[in-house]
């Protein structure tokens, strides 16, 4: 009985894990150059979560707020230094070298990555992880360490200051 | 271009419309097998953080020594030194930051000097009855906007004394003299202390 019980507790974090892979992906995707090293950060970031899995939270919204803590750091060190590159991640390397700048791009959306770029880079990690991970601002201000009040007030400047750049769209 | 106009924008700019790259599963997969689960190994990382001592906080602030291996089965595991006391009641810890300890169930020991039996006694309840849950961030925070390095690397201590210093009226943060005073922790880390 336990041991079906841990087998079926393994079985949703495994599917958890799985799933956020993706969302983790998306998340480096959209923080580094080349788009290919996303790729060896992902793989950094899922054998952190691996060796961690006794500390996954089991409230989803709080793991899922974990392991993209684990990715933020990863990030961090991805941009102090370089991060070994172990191989694993070679074929995603390749995949994303060739799929990801065959899109056409939207000139509406360049617009909006100058106007993102033209904010400070921690009010563009508000807006990246509200509209784009689909955080909360409640969560968006734990991830980053920030009150919420300040991250409501942020978020709220830069969206005007967004919708001011883009008014000619 | 109004609210619902650049929310629409934003939707549309967010790259994980795209289909998930067919290797990605495997590389989960590989990972996974790639890492060691602790719950198997079942190895106690044993860690200890002299009095004084700082979490491994953001940016890389430590200033703490690490004795890995250290016998710490049972606290006390530190001597003290004459006048010097700790609590017997630990502080639920998990550092939020400074791989690769994000995560790690801690047990954070409070240390001080000149109390009297009476005082530690009631630091022993405010332990207890004090909620701690937020204190990683807490300190976290702490370091971040501290002035000087220094202040960053005694962030955890300077929230804990925070929080006790109510129970031990005139207790200093390190203040030295004849008084009561808060001087720093012990800590210790294990994989299955959660």
């Amino acid at each position: 009985m336990t041991m079906t019980r841990d087998r079926a507790a393994s079985d949703v974090v495994d599917a958890l894990v799985r799933r956020e892979a993706v969302a983790l992906l998306r998340y480096f995707e959209r923080r580094v150059l080349p788009i290919e090293d996303a790729a060896d950060l992902v793989s950094e970031t899922l054998l952190v979560i691996w060796r961690r899995i006794d500390a996954l939270p089991s409230d989803e919204e709080r793991a899922r707020m974990w392991m993209f803590g684990i990715a933020r750091r990863v990030l961090a060190t991805h941009r102090r230094s370089s991060i070994r590159r172990a191989g694993l991640a070679d074929r995603l390397r390749d995949e994303l070298a060739t799929s990801g700048h065959s899109a056409e791009r939207d000139p509406r959306v360049d617009a909006l990555d100058a106007a993102m770029a033209l904010l400070d880079t921690r009010d563009q990690e508000i807006i990246r992880l509200v509209h784009w991970e689909g955080f909360t601002l409640r969560a968006t201000a734990k991830l980053l360490r920030m009150r919420e009040g300040t991250v409501r007030s942020r978020y709220s400047r830069a969206r005007a200051r967004l919708a001011a750049s883009l008014s000619g769209l | 271009m109004n609210d619902a106009d650049l929310d629409r924008l934003l939707s549309e700019a967010d790259p994980s419309h795209r289909e998930a790259p067919r290797s990605l599963d495997p590389l989960v997969t590989t990972t996974h097998d790639r890492s060691t689960p602790r719950r198997i190994t079942a190895r106690v990382t044993r860690r200890l953080l002299v009095a004084g001592g700082a979490l491994l906080l953001a940016g890389g602030l430590t200033a703490s020594i690490t004795a890995d291996d250290y016998l710490l089965s049972v606290p006390p595991f530190v001597g003290l030194l004459a006048h010097e006391q700790r609590a017997t009641e630990w502080i639920p810890f998990t550092p939020a930051a400074g791989e690769p300890d994000e995560g790690e169930a801690c047990r954070l020991y409070p240390e001080f000097r000149n109390l009297t039996a009476d005082q530690l006694r009631a630091i022993d309840i405010t332990i207890r009855e004090h909620d701690w849950t937020d204190i990683s961030e807490l300190a976290e925070q702490r370091a971040a906007t501290s002035p000087t390095e220094a202040e960053a690397a005694s962030a955890a201590s300077l929230v804990v004394y925070d929080a006790l210093a109510d129970t031990v009226p005139g207790m200093t943060f390190r203040g030295g003299g004849d008084g009561p005073e808060f001087i720093g922790y012990s800590m210790t880390c294990r994989s299955d202390l959660g």
